[in-house]
């Protein structure tokens, strides 16, 4: 006995079939037929399908491509009588500004530099030449920016931040009023930690100090800075109304200055964020005045110089070095340096090399020998740089620049044929070193 | 091309192709005798375009799809792997094209809803119809695509369970489902509606 189900009737069905039974008029019928012709003729034999997904590719290749270089970085460069190429940005009179298409501002004071070194999907990599600029990096989820000035490198991740960088004195500050950055350098190898309201100083060859700062510093050195620009000198970091009398650098802790904190010390957060651990937690930045200790670095940091030099000139250099250690050498050195006394300095720095042979002083001193003879003397220069990677085995904290300042002194005594050596190795060690734009010329040169 | 009289080369003249069978039009098609595709279209394009309409209802209009067929057809003659059953690869090619129709016009009329829900055509399209046609199409669309066509193919069009497989791409158990399922569906809808439960009857289960 079969099993009974419901179904739809018969005749709608049948209503149905009547309605679409797929005859159609025979002009109508013709004309779909030739349609269909037309369209046979038109078509690719399926043997060259290929070409139609090579097609397919070579389109979604491009829209990748096309999407990828939508979300790269672009700048432009606003401000007057400034001169701009090759992603060198040096202010005129006036302050110039550097804007990122995501919203990153770098206001550049007048008469400093700063190079676009690289800009990608993540951020930019910035050199600040000389002089001090601002800068205002906007936070994304995935971002990398950073901020090389001379040895030191400002890793940031969104925060707004000033840096200072005098190539002369070798000078590097740093301001940070908002979020936290990361400043690795000589004698901050394993990275300091910066906070808000705080600002380092660092002087090449010398201790990175970190110390509290008014927000309104930040106004008083703009107003600094324009005054400087108006007198056409290349601003000044900052100055300081507490003189100090000439003593040597007190390495024990001192209430008014941080003792620096590596990053290692704190805890990271993930990824790119350098925000540490509340549990460690910086010095809170205090309102209080700095008290400025009697040291040679902090002296020097204040722009003291010229009394330094005349303290040690009075004293007589060759006395001075006998009395003090191998850094104070160093950074009276600068001092002479700093104060346009380069006789002075050369001297500070053999008398240096002669009492100190083999230390970490005395291999620093033979780059500053050959900075000092670098427009001079590029060749004498050029044996000073051999001579300081010699003794560091190439991994000094100016290995860097000491190749590429070679590199560049090898181009201006022999050309490029001739220095084209030292850039090839300069980029295979250094490909986004200072001097990579350089090595690069020079390596394309025929 | 001469369209009337498809210009084939010397061997194979139209004459001739018009009086070979499936199996033998698939291998000249397949041996790149592109013209053959037109006494394909001469034999069959009724039964696609029938598919095509029972399938999307009597507002759609379907020559484009038609065409859309024999070209899928032209392009994927090499994956005919029974020349025999070219009526049926050809009913699979228009059941495809129908399903991707049907999901096309839903986001259609998701989008351009006119203020009672319906697009303008389908509306005119049942004007001068069967108000209870208009209404089992009303019912067909609230099925997804591989149901409605499920449906379409067994109770309407007719066609074998194992060919409604074929058609669907799918095993013949699952398309003995689909079927069941869509019958059921179909008529416990039309139960609730009025004038489509008088058209609702009892049959032997073998004859459905």
């Amino acid at each position: 006995m079969k099993r009974r189900t419901e179904s739809i009737s018969p005749a709608l069905l049948e209503m149905v079939r009547r309605r679409g039974d797929g005859e159609l008029q025979p002009w109508a019928n013709r004309r779909a037929r030739e349609n269909l012709a037309r369209a046979l003729e038109l078509k690719a034999k399926p043997q060259r399908q290929w070409v139609l997904r090579l097609a397919f590719v070579t389109v979604c290749t491009s829209m990748l491509l096309l999407f990828i270089d939508m979300f790269q970085l672009r700048f432009s460069v606003n401000g007057e009588n400034m001169a701009t190429s090759m992603g060198y940005v040096r202010a005129g009179e006036k302050t110039a500004a550097i804007a990122f298409s995501d919203g990153t501002i770098v206001d550049i004071d007048p008469h400093s530099t700063v190079r676009v070194e690289h800009s990608g999907l993540r951020g930019a990599d910035l050199v600040q030449e000389q002089g001090r600029a601002t800068y205002a990096v906007v936070h994304r989820p995935i971002t990398s920016w950073s901020v090389a000035a001379g040895p030191y490198r400002v890793r940031v991740t969104g925060t707004r931040f000033a840096v200072g960088w005098s190539p002369e004195s070798g000078e590097m500050v740093t301001e940070l009023y908002e979020g936290s950055v990361i400043i690795e350098g000589p004698h901050a190898e394993q990275g300091v930690a910066l906070q808000a309201g705080q600002r380092l100083r660092a002087v090449v060859g010398h201790d990175v100090l970190v110390e509290s700062i008014a927000r309104s510093d930040s106004k008083t050195q703009n107003q600094e800075s324009e005054k400087a620009a108006e007198n056409g000198e290349t601003p000044k970091i900052e100055s300081n109304p507490e003189v100090a009398p000439l003593q040597t650098v007190d390495s024990s802790p001192n209430a008014e200055i941080e003792p620096v904190r590596p990053i290692s010390s704190a805890k990271r957060a993930s990824g790119n964020d350098t925000q540490v651990d509340a549990s460690q937690e910086p010095t809170p930045v205090e309102e209080k005045p700095i008290v400025a200790p009697a040291s040679l670095s902090v002296r020097l940091a204040r722009g003291e110089a010229r009394d330094i030099a005349d303290e040690v000139e009075k004293e007589g250099p060759e006395t001075f070095a006998a009395r003090v250690s191998a850094t104070d050498l160093v950074l009276i050195a600068d001092a002479a340096r700093y104060a346009q006394r380069p006789a002075l300095a050369n001297s500070l720095l053999l008398l240096l090399r002669q009492r100190h042979p083999g230390t970490r002083e005395a291999a620093l001193a033979a780059f500053h020998l050959g900075r000092g003879a670098d427009s001079a003397n590029p060749t004498q220069a050029m044996t000073w740089y051999d001579t300081y990677l010699s003794e560091t085995s190439g991994a000094g904290p100016f290995a860097v620049e000491a190749r590429g300042l070679k590199m560049a002194a090898m181009r201006r005594i022999s050309g490029d044929t001739a220095a084209k050596p030292l850039a090839e190795a300069y980029l295979k060690l250094h490909p986004k070193g200072a001097h990579a734009q350089l090595a690069r010329t020079i390596v394309a040169t025929p | 091309m001469n369209v009337s009289s498809p210009a084939l080369d010397g061997s194979f003249r139209a004459s001739a192709a018009y009086a070979l069978d499936d199996a033998a039009l698939v291998r000249a098609a397949q041996a790149g005798k592109k013209d053959v595709i037109l006494v394909v279209w001469d034999r069959y394009a009724p039964v696609v375009r029938r598919v095509l309409q029972r399938s999307l209802g009597p507002h759609q209009d379907v020559e484009d799809l038609v065409q859309d067929v024999f070209l899928g057809f032209y392009r994927n003659i090499d994956q005919v792997r029974d020349p025999s059953a070219l009526k049926y690869f050809l009913i699979g090619i228009a059941t495809r094209t129908a399903v991707s129709q049907i999901r096309k016009n839903k986001v259609r009329s998701f989008l351009r809803l006119t203020d009672d829900g319906e697009l303008p055509d389908r509306m005119a399209a049942f004007d001068d119809g069967p108000e209870a046609l208009k209404r089992l199409y009303d019912l067909l669309d609230t099925f997804s695509a591989t149901d409605r066509m499920a449906f379409v193919l067994r109770f309407i069009e007719g066609l074998e369970l194992e060919d409604v497989a074929h058609a669907l791409d799918v095993s013949l158990s699952t398309a003995k489902r689909l079927v069941t399922k869509a019958n059921a569906r179909i008529v416990t809808l039309a139960h609730k509606d009025p004038l489509l439960s008088a058209y609702v009857v009892e049959v032997d289960e073998g004859s459905s």
